[in-house]
């Protein structure tokens, strides 16, 4: 409730009270200055009933609106619902009490401490050492993105601006150092004169090369690249392969002999 | 929770929500039969307030969602709120995301078929019934966030406190879109009237 006040009302504050009013928002006061008004001045009068009016005709649609329900089964969809959201959480909030339980240190309390802190130094060290050999940060690779296709011979002749030339020897690896991610793929040509046998490593399957036989020209194609992602090629034949690459700006790859 | 429509000096419906923190309680302690409580108290209530701001079809998936989100989120109910004020306010955000989602359902009404079908049961003169549907097409005419203020004083029966925790505003500010709302409706019907 607004506070009491003596002051003269203007027209415009009377239809405010009466909206407030209508409402039972008015305190005494406020209430005898409106009938005051209201029994002296015929415009807020009319006011008055134009607006008890509607509201009347609100209250005919709130009468309307009563004979609405929904459907019978809607508690029981409701209920199917949770059920169905519960199951799918309990897996998740198991995962969230373990993390909860390792940020307060209650696995690593009681006569378990000196294991745990052995177990943790470990895996520490050999992360370390993992990372030390690699010497990069490797993100999980989730989908297969690099894509090898054939390309006959006539159509390779393309007008994609190359950005680097190489050509990998018999024996010899080149290894594509991604140095910038970037949305649109990044492509690889490799050609050869002769049949050549060759492999691909790439940083999504680190441990298993893949085999490719070239007799003409193939595409390579690296999907979404991002930075640390790299690709190895080897040339397993006795023909040198030549290597052309295409990136959004030639210093997005960084070729490295080995 | 006992419903009771008591009359006050507004004729508006008064809800006594005498129990609904036993069964909130209840529902935290996992039991579901008291959810099924709770739902089965607000369901009408929140229905027809969503009916009111959706197309027919839409508004029983809203209000179904309001309880999931109501049930998924009980723990953070204050027990100093009123529940009703709560639940409203869940009601008014899905409201909101699903008219924000594609601005043109706002403009997506019911037909008056639809309107007339129901109303064709009661025994309400067509003139009425002409009315009921005039006011609300009027509602419909408002921008949205008087819209929602009109209809949670004039058609839910919510004090203006109430309205202001539902919208989380001042209460000065529901007063004055209480009454700009009427005075757009006012406007409207003086100019439509032949």
């Amino acid at each position: 409730m607004v506070e009491e006040r003596k002051v003269i009302l203007t027209c415009d504050d009377i239809t405010f009270l009466i909206s407030r009013n209508i409402d039972g928002d008015l305190n005494r006061s406020e209430t005898v200055q409106l009938y005051e008004h209201i029994a002296t001045c015929v415009n807020c009068r009319d006011q008055m009933s134009q607006l008890s009016a509607l509201e009347s005709s609100m209250s005919d649609l709130r009468t309307h609106y009563q004979t609405f329900s929904p459907s019978p089964d809607f508690r029981q969809s409701i209920h199917k619902a949770i059920s169905k959201k519960k199951k799918r959480n309990t897996f998740y909030d198991n995962f969230a009490s373990f993390v909860q339980k390792l940020r307060n240190g209650l696995l690593f309390s009681g006569r378990f401490r000196p294991a745990f802190s052995i177990m943790g130094t470990v895996v520490v060290l050999c992360i370390g050492v993992l990372l030390w050999q690699k010497g990069t940060v490797e993100p999980p690779l989730s989908k297969e993105r690099l894509i090898v296709y054939d390309i006959p011979l006539r159509t390779a002749e393309d007008r994609v601006g190359w950005n680097q030339q190489h050509t990998i020897l018999p024996s010899q690896t080149i290894r594509l150092n991604i140095r910038e991610s970037h949305s649109e793929p990044y492509f690889f040509k490799v050609s050869s004169l002769n049949p050549v046998g060759y492999s691909i490593t790439h940083s999504q399957k680190v441990k298993r090369p893949q085999d490719f036989q070239l007799n003409g020209v193939q595409y390579i194609t690296l999907k979404n690249p991002q930075l640390y992602d790299f690709v190895n090629i080897r040339n397993h034949g006795t023909s040198p392969i030549h290597l052309k690459t295409f990136s959004h700006s030639p210093q997005a790859i960084q070729a490295i002999f080995k | 929770m006992v419903v009771s429509h008591t009359n006050t000096n507004n004729n508006r419906p008064v809800v006594k929500s005498t129990n609904d923190h036993e069964l909130i309680q209840n529902v935290l302690s996992g039991d579901l039969r008291s959810f099924d409580e709770l739902v089965a108290q607000y369901q009408n209530r929140i229905y027809c307030f969503i009916l009111k701001h959706v197309p027919f079809e839409t508004a029983e998936d809203l209000a179904q969602d309001t309880f999931i989100s109501v049930y998924e989120n009980l723990a953070q109910f204050h027990r100093g709120s009123k529940f009703s004020t709560w639940i409203y306010g869940i009601a008014m955000n899905k409201v909101r995301n699903y008219l924000n989602r594609a601005p043109e359902r706002r403009y997506k009404h019911d037909s008056a078929e639809f309107l007339l079908e129901k109303q064709s049961k009661e025994t309400s003169p067509l003139e009425r019934l002409e009315q009921t549907l005039q006011i609300k097409y009027l509602l419909d005419q408002l921008p949205s966030d008087l819209k929602e203020t009109i209809v949670l004083v004039s058609l839910e029966g919510l004090s203006y406190e109430e309205v202001a925790e539902v919208m989380d505003i001042p209460i000065g500010t529901v007063r004055s879109k209480v009454f700009r709302a009427r005075q757009i409706l006012k406007n409207i019907a003086l100019e439509q009237k032949p």
